[in-house]
């Protein structure tokens, strides 16, 4: 069945695939440090003073920002959505 | 001579390749204009021709974020620059070569020749992950080379291969990164007005034609002109290269690669469930934290100790053998006595530093960035003023330089703001003299000895300080650049010694430079004010002492010592303390701590030397004696002791919260680009530093 790719924030489903970002200028940012379009990232952990997360990309690992959190568009991967 | 850069993305592990190149002759010095540290070195290849190599900043992209990404920018888009390479040494993470490959292709572009060399084999060896260097060297046509950074195995081919590629002329720039028609349009446009190498270089320029330094006055503005009427949008052509560039290389490095690209290592991910972990991380950096400050100062005790025998030891020959006072004592007390106050702190930095390093290079560095950035932003900073926080605790000078990898421009200037408040080493033997009036070295805290509790608690006051001073600057100080994070938490790994030593060795050094020069010169000038007065009021003391001398039939060495204490009130210096004593009476002193407050400018370790020729019969450098002494001083008028609980409290405020070190001031100055700040910097930690005696002293006597 037909199911529309709805873009989602990497805090609502911890892990799933960049579709897009939301800020220009801090797209800029991350595709130049290798998040792209199509990388598979994991929410692990937030920071202990809050809004900062521990993410993993690809096999590397970045601290972000929660305002750089929210600008990665993911979406639920396919073997998300069969589970 | 030809120039080889070396270049690559930060964790590639090119500064390892560097220091396996270069050994210890590197130097670290400036680019040209900016203060961005450059470390080169010069190499003999086997053709016998002697290249310079050049450590740049590691960078993800030409498309810089920070001041130091910037350098990179600029050097490698302006072939006349005295630094632009003649040949590019590429390295990356073989481990990552998917997400290490956007720089390389873009140096590709501008048509440098390039040689690239993948470090990390080893741990691909372990992993039994390995690259077909075929299928990259089929690709890009140049010379690859798999090497473990941490041997020499490879680099004899490599320095080879560099010989065979400057014989060689320029490859011919094959595009990787195909222009749209906007951007090609324009660069077309573009090349009337600046003479560039290709397509690539020219659409470079029309990015940061605002802040590249070589354009012409003039040519910055046509270039903006060109680009309103070609509707360029910067970020948006950005993001178009970088995807571009990824498609083409991330299917090249797919083909190559043994088995899934994504080499994930569970050994840092097992590290950091624990590292970066809500309490136990931060209970892990303050433990950190002890060790690096335990190991700065008890290893740091025994050089320190040579060093200011050397210097005494010199200082008393050069008595013996120059005949004329004047110039004895220029040499031994103004000379010498500088010298030996900026020497005596390179143990500390190097210290500190090489711990640093160790740290960074081990990957715990950006974890704790990771860990505190929220916290710090609170407070104008961001999570990489940790660095600048920490070396504050040696010396605030290389701690300000290290702001320079900070992208905002708001935080990097907070943080060179605040850094000084944090105690660095020189305040140690102020607050060591002092802290014994407060109290009695046997008095305990619970389990803890007070004057233990009392250090800490004025280091806690330092950095309590620092941040607050940080919030209220963040209040102040408006900008529009935004503030990010973005940091790889890179794997861990074996740190390379043999490059945190270099480091190390390159902080003091730059400490040297920096400071080196200004506490010589202020030491001299304090030597001069302090040895000179009035004719007349000279002459004066020394008949004063002369009958003193015969009313108390003193010896041969206390009436010296008594006429070295009058002289000083005569002096010009002591001129200076009485004209500012009616300014610190407020706060408990008398016109012998003005002296000595203002000697401290030079660097505030002088107090120590001022106060002991201020109250010395003989000058001593023996804390317990010092202390002695100045707990017989008497006030002349009330006869009580000079130097009470509030009189020391008030006195150890002040060395908290003052900013009395012209060195840090001029690299300030340098780092803000004008005097404003520094001045700013001066008055706000000085006058914070009255008010705080002030209430101390008015309190508590």
């Amino acid at each position: 069945m037909f199911k529309p790719i709805l873009a989602k924030n990497l805090r609502e489903i911890k892990y799933g695939k960049v579709v897009g970002f939301s800020d220009e200028s801090i797209s800029k940012l991350l595709i130049s440090k290798g998040i792209i379009i199509g990388s598979l990232a994991t929410l692990v952990r937030e920071s202990p003073f809050g809004q900062t997360y521990y993410v993993k990309i690809d096999g590397l690992r970045f601290g972000l920002r929660k305002e750089e959190l929210d600008v990665i568009q993911v979406t639920e991967t396919e073997a998300q959505i069969s589970s | 001579m030809k120039k080889i850069a070396i270049l690559g993305n930060p964790n590639s592990g090119k500064s390892s390749v560097f220091n396996r190149l270069t050994g210890l002759a590197a130097k670290v010095g400036n680019f040209p204009g900016v203060t961005v540290e450059k470390k080169k070195g010069t190499v003999r290849l086997p053709s016998g021709q002697w290249v310079d190599v050049i450590d740049f900043p590691g960078v993800y992209s030409l498309h810089p974020n920070s001041k130091d990404e910037f350098i990179v920018t600029n050097i490698l888009t302006h072939p006349d620059d005295a630094d632009f390479p003649d040949l590019v040494l590429y390295v990356a993470d073989i481990m990552h070569l998917e997400k290490q490959l956007l720089l390389f292709t873009q140096l590709i572009d501008l048509g440098l020749p390039v040689i690239m060399v993948l470090t990390m084999k080893d741990l691909a060896d372990k992993d039994r992950f390995s690259i077909d260097l075929n299928v990259l060297k089929a690709t890009w046509d140049i010379p690859i080379f798999a090497i473990n950074a941490r041997n020499q195995e490879s680099m004899p081919a490599i320095l080879q291969e560099m010989d065979r590629q400057l014989a060689k002329p320029s490859p011919l720039s094959q595009q990787q990164y195909k222009l749209s028609y906007q951007e090609q349009a324009l660069v077309n446009e573009l090349n009337d007005v600046v003479r560039t190498n290709n397509a690539y270089q020219s659409l470079l320029v029309a990015h940061y034609h605002q802040q590249l330094n070589y354009l012409k006055p003039g040519q910055s503005e046509q270039i903006g002109q060109i680009n309103t009427r070609h509707g360029f949008n910067s970020i948006a052509s950005q993001i178009r290269e970088t995807m571009q560039r990824y498609d083409f290389f991330t299917s090249v490095v797919r083909k190559s690669a043994s088995a899934g690209t994504f080499k994930v290592s569970r050994f840092s991910e097992k590290a950091d469930d624990v590292l970066t972990h809500r309490w136990w991380g931060i209970l892990i950096f303050v433990i950190v934290n002890f060790f690096i400050f335990q190991a700065m100062f008890t290893w740091a005790s025994y050089p320190m100790d040579w060093i200011e025998t050397v210097f005494g030891w010199a200082g008393a020959q050069v008595k013996n053998v120059v005949s004329s006072p004047g110039w004895s004592s220029f040499i031994s007390d103004g000379i010498l006595a500088g010298l030996g106050g900026i020497i005596v702190f390179i143990p500390q930095i190097a210290i500190l530093f090489f711990l640093i390093t160790v740290l960074e290079d081990l990957g715990y560095m950006a974890r704790a960035v990771y860990l505190f950035d929220r916290l710090l932003l609170k407070f104008g900073l961001n999570g990489k003023s940790l660095v600048s926080l920490l070396a504050g605790g040696a010396c605030a000078i290389p701690a300000i330089m290290s702001a320079r990898t900070i992208s905002n421009q708001k935080e990097r200037l907070i943080t060179t703001l605040v850094t000084p408040f944090i105690s660095c080493s020189a305040r140690i033997p102020v607050y060591t003299i002092l802290v014994g009036f407060v109290v009695s070295s046997s008095h305990r805290t619970g389990p803890f000895n007070t004057q233990g509790v009392l250090f800490m608690g004025l280091y806690l006051l330092g950095i309590i300080t620092a941040l607050l001073a940080g919030w209220i600057l963040k209040q102040i100080i408006k900008s529009e650049d935004r503030s990010f994070l973005m940091i790889e938490l890179p794997d861990y790994k074996v740190p390379d010694f043999k490059v945190a030593f270099q480091t190390a060795l390159s902080k003091a050094w730059s400490f040297v430079v920096e400071a080196g020069k200004i506490i010589l010169i202020i030491s001299m000038v304090l030597w001069v004010l302090s040895s000179y007065g009035p004719q007349s009021k000279m002459k004066a003391s020394e008949q004063e002492v002369g009958q003193i001398r015969i009313e108390k039939n003193l010896t041969e060495e206390e009436t010296a010592s008594l006429l070295a204490n009058k002289k000083l009130e005569a002096s010009y210096a002591g001129t200076i303390g009485k004209w500012m004593e009616p300014m610190i009476r407020p706060l408990g002193f008398d016109w012998k701590i003005g002296i000595a407050l203002f000697t401290s400018f030079a660097a505030r370790e002088v107090f120590v030397a001022t106060m002991s020729t201020l109250y010395s019969l003989g000058s001593t450098e023996d804390y317990s004696t010092i202390t002695e002494r100045l707990a017989a001083e008497k006030d002349p008028e009330t006869l009580q002791p000079r130097f009470t609980m509030p009189v020391a409290i008030s006195l150890l405020l002040f060395y908290v919260f003052a900013m009395q070190c012209m060195s840090t001031m001029a690299v300030v100055r340098r780092e803000t680009g004008g005097w404003k700040w520094p001045l700013i910097q001066f008055f706000f930690m000085c006058g914070l530093a009255y008010l705080a005696s002030l209430v101390a002293y008015q309190v508590l006597s």
